[in-house]
């Protein structure tokens, strides 16, 4: 049987638990991706095949499209985990491990169930980090991204069950559009939640930007881009998603514009980005499904680079937000270089990731005869420099200078960007790098003079228009409403019932039982202490003193925090898995 | 360094100013030189048309989002404070 990766960032959980010393743990944190990065070479193509609990069960299946996912997953691993290390906090280390570990096993997994448990393990660790914000706003955000996320899980369960009642088969197997049935758009539906496609996109919207600033690099690389993989595994060539990646694309970029907190920015970016990635997998065709991929690979790496770049300014001004920000460039000068490296990547700038994936996007879509979608991806990339690579650069380090005190981050956070900028210029000065691990054959060259006029003159004239807007776009504090809003305001509405009319009939309950069912109690109270005082003291005597005992550790486990519960419960579900993996 | 490299440039933001028009110019110029491979659709053909398409693209969405959308949607800063 293969040695899966994900027991490797397990393990490494594991140790950021139970190891005293920083250095040790840090050793763990960069040795693991490390070490996955190396394993996943060896991996064989269909492996650990098991009957369990009545289902066939493949918990590895590797092909060509798993292996990109795997190895940009591993390298962006090890970026974070540099971004992080100075961060002395084992539980965010632990459950960052527990996410990858989880991200990985989702690309790998050969079936639904095994898939389905990996999910999970994504969303559950997931929502760690968006604690380890650790503010009152954070705490909120993530009850909300964990509450969206169980019921995505939910659908995919149900479409998973139905399935497997219909069809008897549980294999994750590419589908045609005709063959599709309901189940299978309850899965896509709960792909399509992960993958952050409106209108089921806010939890991203409104949760990462609430992380911790090492949180945030973890989430903005994993949970959308495991679902365009399952997306491209299962779903490439439903037009569907040809129609609302489009969509995806343009709406990111709106809210992007008028947004004014970095982090929130950059998610609406994720929205819109990983946009480009769902309508290539829509087109289905295999230069799409190849566009799809490399896009993703690239967005992992620029779109962390942003994350970081903006984190350290979080991290060292103390906020993210434009309106507060301004003149940083004498202070943090190597922060700002690298979010532009990030800004012109996503914008698709020659000689940068983004230009030799995003073209090969919209290239896909041309060829399809598909000249709308195409666009609309063009319109998006206006949208895209004019929101990142101009705009929030332009307000957090040139603009109105607010006077705030900061420096350039550690020299770890430093190097972590520096890795993920260089890797933005490997991939936009040698494509074949990239290109040599698509699923199909591909023979796209991103490098023709046509190609580098047509970017040229996009990003230019976006470039003058922003010139002649700069009044217009600067940032005012306040919030943008999304559809969020219809869960906040539901859930308060629902809260509203709860403390009205549901809490008068508790307490309506509660006097029926205090004035009746109580003098019953009482009564029958009385006959069975004559009983009690003759012969059992003794034996309940010795039972009191043991509950008591066990009564004073539970009491001293039970914290009130709902989100130590949960990890209990997590813990506890990762022990049966990793027993059931090893038995 | 790179502070003070930056200062200087915006110190001759004017030149700069400079520089960049006439880059445009010459971008566009170049354009009607540019062989055409593979175009999708007749727009392509016609030279300089992604400039005007990104020059018209950005004001029209800049104003669309900071004059439509900003203004349906902008709540203050502690909208959902004590709702949620």
């Amino acid at each position: 049987m293969a040695f899966h990766p994900s027991l490797i960032f397990i393990a490494g959980a594991l140790l950021q638990i139970i190891l005293r010393k920083p250095n040790y743990r840090r050793a763990v944190m960069l040795s693991a991706p490390v070490l996955a990065f190396m394993l996943i070479r060896f991996l064989p193509q269909s492996a650990g095949s098991g009957f369990y609990l009545g289902l066939d069960l493949v918990p590895v299946y590797t092909d060509r499209l798993c292996f990109i996912f795997l190895h940009v997953f591993v390298i962006m691993a090890f970026i974070a985990a540099l971004y992080g290390l100075h961060v002395n906090d084992p539980i965010q280390h632990a459950v960052s491990q527990l996410y990858v570990a989880g991200a990985l096993g989702v690309c790998l997994a050969g079936d639904y169930m095994t898939l389905f448990v990996f999910w999970e393990m994504m969303a559950f660790s997931s929502v760690f980090l968006i604690w380890s914000g650790r503010t009152p706003a954070s705490l909120k955000a993530g009850f909300r991204y964990l509450l969206v996320h169980a019921a995505g899980g939910l659908v995919l369960l149900a479409g998973i069950v139905f399935r497997y009642m219909v069809t008897d088969d549980l294999t994750v197997t590419l589908l045609l559009p005709q063959q599709a049935a309901f189940f299978d758009y309850l899965i896509m539906t709960g792909f399509m939640l992960n993958a952050a496609v409106p209108p089921l996109h806010a939890w991203l919207t409104d949760a990462y930007p609430e992380a911790s600033v090492t949180g945030a690099v973890y989430l903005c690389a994993f949970t959308t881009k495991t679902a365009v993989y399952v997306l491209a595994r299962v779903f490439a060539g439903f037009e569907v998603l040809a129609i609302l990646g489009a969509i995806m694309a343009l709406y990111g970029v709106f809210f992007a514009v008028v947004e004014n907190d970095g982090r929130r920015i950059l998610a609406y970016h994720i929205v819109s980005q990983v946009g480009y990635m769902v309508c290539a997998v829509g087109i289905g065709t295999d230069m799409a499904v190849n566009g799809a991929c490399a896009h993703a690979y690239a967005h992992i790496l620029y779109k962390a680079l942003l994350f970081m770049g903006v984190g350290s300014v979080l991290a060292m001004a103390g906020t993210a937000k434009l309106s507060d920000l301004g003149g940083l460039y004498r202070s943090m000068p190597l922060a700002l270089v690298c979010t532009v490296i990030g800004g012109i990547s996503i914008s698709g700038f020659p000689l940068t990731s983004g230009f030799i994936s995003k073209s090969m996007v919209v290239a896909a879509a041309g060829e399809d005869h598909r000249i709308l979608i195409m666009l609309v991806l063009m319109l998006a990339s206006v949208g895209t420099f004019l929101s990142v690579g101009i705009k929030l650069p332009y307000f957090i380090w040139f603009g109105k200078d607010v006077g705030a005190q900061a420096k350039d981050p550690p020299g770890n956070m430093i190097l972590a960007m520096a890795v993920a900028a260089f890797f933005c210029f490997l991939l936009g000065v040698w494509p074949d790098s990239l290109y040599r691990l698509l699923p199909f054959a591909s023979n796209y060259r991103p490098y023709t003079l046509y190609h580098l006029s047509e970017t040229l003159q996009v990003v230019a004239f976006t470039g003058l228009g922003f010139y002649l807007l700069r009044r217009l776009l600067v940032p005012k504090a306040g919030i943008n409403l999304d559809l969020d809003w219809f869960y906040r305001k539901g859930a308060a509405a629902v809260m509203r019932i709860a403390s009205g009319p549901v809490s008068g009939f508790n307490e309506w309950l509660g006097d029926l039982y205090r004035t009746r069912a109580l003098r019953l109690t009482y009564k029958a109270a009385d006959k069975l202490f004559r009983i009690d005082r003759k012969g059992l003291d003794g034996f309940i005597d010795g039972i009191a003193r043991h509950t008591l005992i066990l009564g004073e550790l539970l009491r001293r486990i039970q914290t009130g925090k709902i989100q130590h519960y949960i990890g209990g419960a997590v813990v506890l579900l990762f022990l049966i898995l990793i027993a059931v993996v090893l038995l | 360094m790179i502070s003070s490299m930056i200062s200087k440039l915006r110190e001759n933001h004017e030149s700069l100013l400079r520089y960049f028009v006439i880059f445009l110019v010459c971008l566009c110029g170049a354009d009607f030189f540019i062989e055409r491979h593979d175009t999708h659709f007749k727009g392509e053909s016609v030279a300089c048309f992604w400039a005007v398409f990104g020059l018209i693209g950005c004001v029209v969405m800049g104003l669309l989002c900071k004059l439509g959308l900003n203004k349906v949607l902008s709540r203050k800063e502690n909208y959902y404070a004590d709702k949620d």
